[in-house]
């Protein structure tokens, strides 16, 4: 029922952790192009233009939450 | 005359030593070293709270006694009379299912998703329960997700870079019908400062991006903070009332690990709080 799938939350969890694109592939063991595709289709889903402006609104949605 | 004589230097005596004993236990009150914190931070008047909507949409906390105090009654108390100007942020069409706990989380049963509001409003309320700390949300028995107290709330987001993220909860205050509650707003910042540094800005600030919000302590102005054995001492350069202090206390309660905090003014100890135990 979210709006991400799984691995798009982890890629997005990773990306608000200060990761590169290139650290995230890395730590998810995929390919840095998978990595760019998963950011564009959340970017597209959520109608936004940038992966700051999909962050700001993952966070409203609840979707994405900051360690405390 | 003699004995009228004898009886004047007795009362003068005691007298004189009322005063040095009132001095003295005066002197020790001020003394520092021997100030440990005295009292508990949450009022025991009531023992949960409530987040209802405002008129600007804010979720505000609303402090309730319950006698039977468990989440379902908790969560039933939105059914209750609540006061003026506050209303229940949630839908007359969502339906608890059911409610359960178990350890440290509460699994709250739903018959519809719920919108933002309803849901930080159901987790923060549970989350005024002495040690929960997680709630799950099930849709018609089906998990849909869970929240910490990570989730935000009336969040305030600000930001222009991915990196570099801060999140801070600040309690404001807001006047409704004469009575002051507290508003936490949860703000997501580009920032390189340290939470404390981040808060005490916030409230000692006179811009607040909501007009309905306040500030206690706007225009306070702190000189400096420490550690000391987990104990947290703030120090203003000038002073300020006790009741003023409770947004800066709730705030850094809420987001630092410390357990006791310690106003003062010159030297001289303003207030000391401590957390209450989970």
């Amino acid at each position: 029922m979210s709006i991400l799938t799984k691995r798009e939350k982890e890629i997005f969890k990773l990306l608000i952790e200060n990761k590169t694109t290139k650290e995230i592939a890395s730590i998810l063991n995929i390919s840095d192009k998978t990595v760019r595709n998963h950011i564009s289709n959340t970017i597209n889903k959520l109608g936004v233009k940038s992966r700051c402006s999909a962050v700001v609104e993952l966070l409203k949605l609840g979707e994405l939450t900051l360690n405390k | 005359m003699i004995r009228k004589k004898a009886i004047s230097k007795i009362l003068l005596t005691t007298m004189f030593l009322f005063i040095i004993l009132f001095s003295y236990s005066i002197n020790k009150i001020n003394n520092k070293d021997n100030i440990k914190p005295t009292f508990d931070y949450v009022n025991m008047d009531t023992n949960a709270s409530l987040y209802l909507l405002d008129n600007n949409n804010l979720l505000v906390k609303y402090d309730i006694f319950l006698i039977d105090l468990n989440p379902k009654n908790l969560l039933d108390s939105y059914k209750n009379n609540l006061p003026n100007n506050l209303k229940s942020p949630l839908r007359n069409k969502l339906k608890f299912d059911k409610i359960k706990s178990k350890d440290n989380e509460i699994y709250v049963y739903l018959n519809i998703k719920p919108n933002i509001k309803e849901e930080e409003a159901i987790s923060y309320s549970l989350f005024s329960l002495e040690g929960i700390d997680k709630v799950n949300f099930y849709i018609n028995s089906s998990f849909y997700k869970s929240n910490n107290k990570n989730l935000g709330i009336n969040k305030d987001i600000l930001l222009n870079d991915k990196n570099n993220i801060k999140t801070v909860t600040v309690f404001y205050n807001e006047n409704i019908d004469d009575n002051s509650y507290f508003v936490p707003v949860t703000k997501y910042i580009n920032s390189s400062k340290n939470k404390i540094d981040i808060i005490i800005e916030e409230l000692t600030s006179n811009y607040i991006y909501e007009d309905n919000l306040a500030s206690t302590l706007a225009n306070a102005k702190i000189n400096n903070y420490r550690f000391d054995n987990n104990v947290l001492f703030v120090e203003f350069n000038s002073f300020v009332n006790k009741k003023d202090l409770d947004g800066l206390t709730n705030s850094l309660f809420f987001n630092t690990s410390t357990e006791s905090v310690i106003y003062t003014c010159k030297g001289k100890i303003i207030d000391s709080v401590n957390k209450l135990k989970k």
